[in-house]
């Protein structure tokens, strides 16, 4: 190493000249003149003799001038100084850009903050919603696996959302580079929310920026901001979804749930009698006697519960059907039911057919304990009829187990559907929205 | 910024501030006198940005720590290009290592130069997009600079000449690390480094600005 002596290093800060001012007196006394609600009516008067400095005044029209030029105001004013972060910082540049989409314009605001420390951040403002951002040290690379377009950046991955020529309409304050209105760039976002990167095309270079979806409030409270921030619309572009933090939630609750039912399905199925309380052949001719049959009396036990009744018959191109009761011996009370079966077969251009079915089967749900009998009364359009009728006691379900998990998955489809409405609108502001927009979309919400 | 936006009253003499680089108004405090700034381009407002004051916080001796190592800020060199100027100070290891520090707008990178075993391409050969594999890792080249040493101070491990031209390529990847190809001599010299957080540097002796 060696200490050479070196040309001479200009470490002054260069600073902009400092600077300079005159005080506005009124001509007629001398007193200094007070300008008045500047952005609405503009005037300037005499505190003292009340004098009103003419239109044609050159300092009235330089104020005049200033006034038409700044009606862009910013949220937050430039100057403005503030614990951002962590950090103090000072809002010394404003700028809106905006872009042209299918004949649309879109505007958004960027204010530059400044440390001398720490540099620069930008805060970006589109609808309300806030995105912190700063330069990105190293450069995105492309990550297939997200999506077509995506690229990945220290260790996320990010989904292309859109490109757009920006151009700045508006600049006010200080800013690295000597920005102007009428610049164009092509910019490109990519997000993994919070998160976003964004990209900035110029014929000369690329340049990366990373930020965060910063609530409005907390910028309000940063800058010790008066009032509150304007009012969100729509979803952020990098807005967090509100339903993101509940979705694993969801999931392990709908999976207990589901595991529960199924547990409770099991031990029901256990629990379960189910027993064979009756079971006989009838034989019916049609011209042999009444049809009709009393069954001897069957117990039903345990809690009240459900009966099975099953017959099958062997009718063939035939059809029968059942009037059946259920009554109680002890009060009479009956329960009264239909069952109907058909069944028919043939063959037709060589291929065999059937239709219907020779058995059925129903459940009489909460029949409570007791001695039961029933009452059948068939019908038939065959010449003579056979059929076994079989009555179970407490037969476990697994419909009830389909009921519950139906049931179930209210919920979690509910919340489901919200979560895709919310990114389906998040979405639909970007190159790639889920549906394409066919002109009238309006926002339900 | 802000003691530049600080004038004497015409009227009485005490410091009056101007809120913003483009504030057009303000009254002074002490003598309620409006005051009017004569050195904004008003034509501009709204229309061309004004220029941030460029100056760094950094200063010879200043001190700090990069992954556990201290080091002191012994020499400097400031480089002009096209966009901006940037500064590279030549930091001092408590163990004899030297690297570079650099600092251009408040960010700042830690890199040192290092030999490697893969043939650099030419110059002439390098554009944008670019891989190049050092030291067994991808890199992309970012951006290709002529560049322009106009100063430089302190201990440096080279003699500066003002006007002392350089062709400098940065590279970079999807994380913090970076690397620079520079193109003075016949062979072209690779400093490696990664990009660091400020307060991850804590540095001490710093310059100081009123009001911060």
């Amino acid at each position: 190493m060696t200490a050479t002596p070196q040309a001479p290093v200009d470490s002054r800060p260069r600073k902009p000249a400092a600077p300079s001012a005159k005080t506005l007196t009124c001509s007629g006394c001398g007193a200094p003149l007070a300008v008045r609600a500047p952005g609405h009516s503009l005037s300037v008067a005499c505190g003292s003799c009340g004098a009103v400095l003419d239109a044609k005044d050159p300092n009235l029209q330089i104020i005049a001038s200033f006034e038409k030029r700044t009606k862009l105001k910013p949220l937050i004013p430039l100057g403005t100084r503030g614990r951002f972060r962590g950090q103090p910082f000072e809002v010394i540049g404003f700028l809106v850009r905006q872009v042209t989409i299918e004949g649309e314009t879109f505007a958004w605001s960027e204010y530059l903050l400044f440390n001398p420390f720490q540099g620069f951040r930008w805060l970006t403002e589109y609808q309300g919603h806030w995105i912190s951002a700063k330069t990105a040290s190293g450069i995105p690379k492309a990550d297939p696996s997200g999506g077509e377009g995506a690229v990945s950046y220290l260790g996320a991955t990010f989904r292309h959302f859109q490109m757009a020529e920006a151009e700045t309409i508006y600049v006010l304050g200080e800013f690295p580079w000597r920005v102007q209105a009428g610049e164009r760039v092509v910019v490109e976002d990519y997000i993994s929310p919070p998160r976003i990167l964004s990209s900035e095309v110029t014929p000369e270079e690329r340049t990366w920026s990373i930020g965060e979806h910063v609530d409005g409030e907390q910028v309000w409270k940063a800058f010790k901001l008066s009032g509150s921030p304007p009012p969100r619309e729509g979803v952020g572009v990098a807005e967090p979804s509100p339903y993101a933090p509940q979705a694993r939630t969801m999931r392990w609750l709908f999976l207990a749930f589901l595991a529960a039912a199924f547990v409770l399905n099991l031990l029901f199925g256990l629990m379960a009698q189910n027993r064979v309380v009756y079971s006989k052949q009838f034989q019916y001719v049609r011209g042999q006697g009444s049809p009709a049959v009393v069954t001897e009396p069957f117990e039903l036990t345990g809690r009240r519960s459900n009966v099975l009744v099953e017959i099958a018959t062997t009718v063939t191109n035939q059809w029968a059907y059942f009037t059946l009761a259920l009554i109680d011996e002890a009060t009479g009370q009956a329960l009264d039911f239909g069952r109907e079966v058909a069944f028919y077969a043939g063959v037709e251009d060589g291929e065999s057919w059937t239709e219907g079915s020779r058995n059925d089967s129903v459940y009489l749900s909460s029949v409570p304990s007791g001695r039961y009998y029933l009452l059948i009364s068939p019908e038939t359009d065959a010449a003579g009829l056979g059929y076994t009728l079989r009555i179970r006691r407490d037969v476990p379900r697994t419909m009830h187990f389909f009921v519950a998990l139906g049931l179930l998955a209210i919920l979690p489809l509910w919340f489901w559907f919200r979560k895709a409405h919310f990114e389906y609108r998040r979405w639909r502001e970007s190159d790639h929205p889920w549906v394409e927009s066919g002109g009238s979309d309006e926002d339900d919400d | 910024m802000s003691p530049a936006r600080e004038v004497a009253c015409p009227s009485c003499g005490a410091p009056v501030k101007f809120a913003s680089a483009v504030s057009l108004l303000s009254i002074c405090p002490y003598c309620s006198s409006t005051l009017l700034r004569r050195d904004l381009d008003v034509e501009n407002v709204g229309k061309m940005a004004e220029l941030v004051a460029d100056s760094s916080p950094l200063q010879l001796m200043a001190e700090g720590r990069y992954r556990g190592a201290y080091f002191t800020v012994v020499g400097r060199i400031q480089v002009e290009y096209s966009e901006g100027t940037w500064n590279e100070w030549f930091i001092l290891f408590g163990d004899g290592r030297t690297g570079w520090l650099g600092e251009a707008s408040g960010s700042y990178t830690v890199s040192f130069e290092t030999p490697v075993q893969e043939a650099i391409p030419p110059w002439e050969g390098l554009h944008p997009g670019l891989q190049v594999t050092l030291k067994g890792r991808p890199y992309e080249v970012s951006d290709l600079r002529e560049a322009k040493v106009v100063g430089g101070e302190g201990e440096l491990p080279f003699r500066v000449g003002c006007g002392y031209a350089a062709r400098v390529a940065d590279l970079r990847t999807d994380s913090e690390r970076f690397a620079t190809l520079e193109y003075s001599d016949e062979t072209p010299r690779v400093f490696l480094g990664e990009a660091v957080e400020f307060g991850a540097l804590q540095l001490r002796g710093l310059r100081r600005f009123e009001g911060w």
